[in-house]
């Protein structure tokens, strides 16, 4: 097939040489880029403290999913 | 969605709680509620050990087009599913348990006081969670950054703070406060007069009503908190105090700062030696099933109370005023 075919929703790159993309399946020639902040398990937006009880330079934070107290404030009372 | 199956069983992250005069699902996933009559829930109970034909089979007339349409109810609402293997499928356990002494801790923050023997002692609790709430006043970021720099490598996960805002207070100063200390979860400006800034990528925001307004409103009665954790909390310990200290300004220590009864004081006192009197814990094991008030409500076990309670005759607990 001579006419070029794009995929619109995905860019498509390739992080190997042309020499190698020879050997490889055809596949690797259309790999796509995804940023690392993207993906939650690379805790690219974690934020990290300490804990010495836990001998640990890696404690992550994270936000409680229940009320710290009674207070609770919406966003409509910004005005 | 799987139509095939003898039995229909409520998905494991579902939980029916009857109340009343109605009944309710909890969806753990979503976080939803989805109110359904007695006779279903009624009907959900026989559904776990029956399989689904045995029981359509055992209605008539009215009540088995009722029951085609709870049963429909239950698929298009991705409620339930359909199994061979009923027993497979156990509902979710419903123990609560944490290792921590304390959970949370609030905290009004006296810019006079050293705090350098409670954060000692919160430490030694395992606490998780701190609210601190400081007041206005010139120097507040500094003596608060000491109190942090204490707290840095205590087994605290995350620090809420509610600074009230005077004129020297600035966004930049409290960008460099969060990234200074990784433990911050988000900083709120109370009593904030000018104009909210916006832009900022750090969890700090400002809002225009008064402290006092704020930290003197107990949480409100018809939010709901729907997740698994506290869910399991609230159906074995009361989800309030279970866990709880809350410091005032001078340092007296109560179940809930809107509560009149201090029972120790941290700057005189060790916390370990308050928390463990019996008197301080009276309530952690009233969940709300044991509160007349809450009793035949299906939501009981959303609610988010701060009231005190009164221990009545039959050995239950009503709720007091403030």
């Amino acid at each position: 097939m001579s006419e070029e075919q794009t995929n619109p929703s995905a860019a498509y790159v390739t992080i190997f040489e042309e020499e190698f993309l020879q050997k490889l399946p055809v596949f690797y020639r259309y790999m796509i880029l995804t940023e690392t902040s993207s993906i939650g398990e690379m805790y690219a937006h974690t934020r990290f403290s300490k804990s010495a009880a836990h001998f640990s330079k890696e404690y992550i934070q994270y936000t409680p999913v229940n009320p710290y107290s009674n207070i609770l404030l919406e966003e409509k009372e910004h005005d | 969605m799987i139509n095939n199956g003898s039995h229909l069983i409520l998905y494991s992250h579902n939980r029916n709680v009857r109340g009343k005069e109605r009944s309710v699902i909890y969806n753990f996933k979503k976080g939803t509620l989805s109110f359904i009559p007695n006779s279903l829930s009624e009907l959900l109970d026989e559904l776990t050990d029956k399989p689904v034909a045995t029981v359509r089979a055992e209605l008539e007339g009215e009540d088995r087009e009722t029951f085609d349409e709870y049963v429909s109810y239950l698929r298009t609402n991705q409620l339930a599913f359909y199994t061979n293997e009923p027993h497979a499928f156990p509902e979710m356990p419903g123990e609560y348990f944490s290792p921590e002494h304390i959970t949370n801790c609030v905290l009004e923050f006296n810019p006079a006081r050293d705090y350098s023997h409670f954060s000692h002692q919160l430490n030694e609790t395992l606490c998780k969670n701190l609210e601190i709430r400081v007041p206005a006043g010139f120097g507040q970021l500094n003596t608060l950054k000491e109190l942090l720099e204490h707290l840095r490598s205590t087994t605290l996960r995350s620090i809420a703070i509610y600074l009230e805002a005077d004129e020297r207070l600035q966004l930049s100063a409290l960008q460099v406060l969060y990234h200074q200390f990784t433990k911050l979860d988000k900083i709120t400006v109370l009593d904030y007069k000018e104009e909210i800034p916006t832009g900022h990528q750090e969890d700090i925001e400002f809002f225009k009503d008064s402290a006092e307004s704020v930290y003197s409103k107990p949480f409100p009665l018809d939010k709901y908190l729907v997740n698994r954790k506290y869910f399991l909390l609230s159906s074995n310990y009361h989800p309030y105090f279970y866990k709880r200290i809350e410091v005032g300004f001078n340092g007296e220590v109560k179940n809930c700062l809107l509560h009149q009864q201090s029972f120790g004081n941290i700057f005189q006192q060790n916390v370990s030696e308050i928390i463990s009197c019996e008197d301080f814990m009276k309530w952690w094991n009233v969940s709300n099933d044991q509160i007349e008030d809450f009793k035949g409500n299906e939501l009981r076990y959303a609610l988010f109370t701060q009231q005190p309670l009164k221990l009545t005759s039959k050995g239950t607990y009503q709720l007091e005023a403030f």
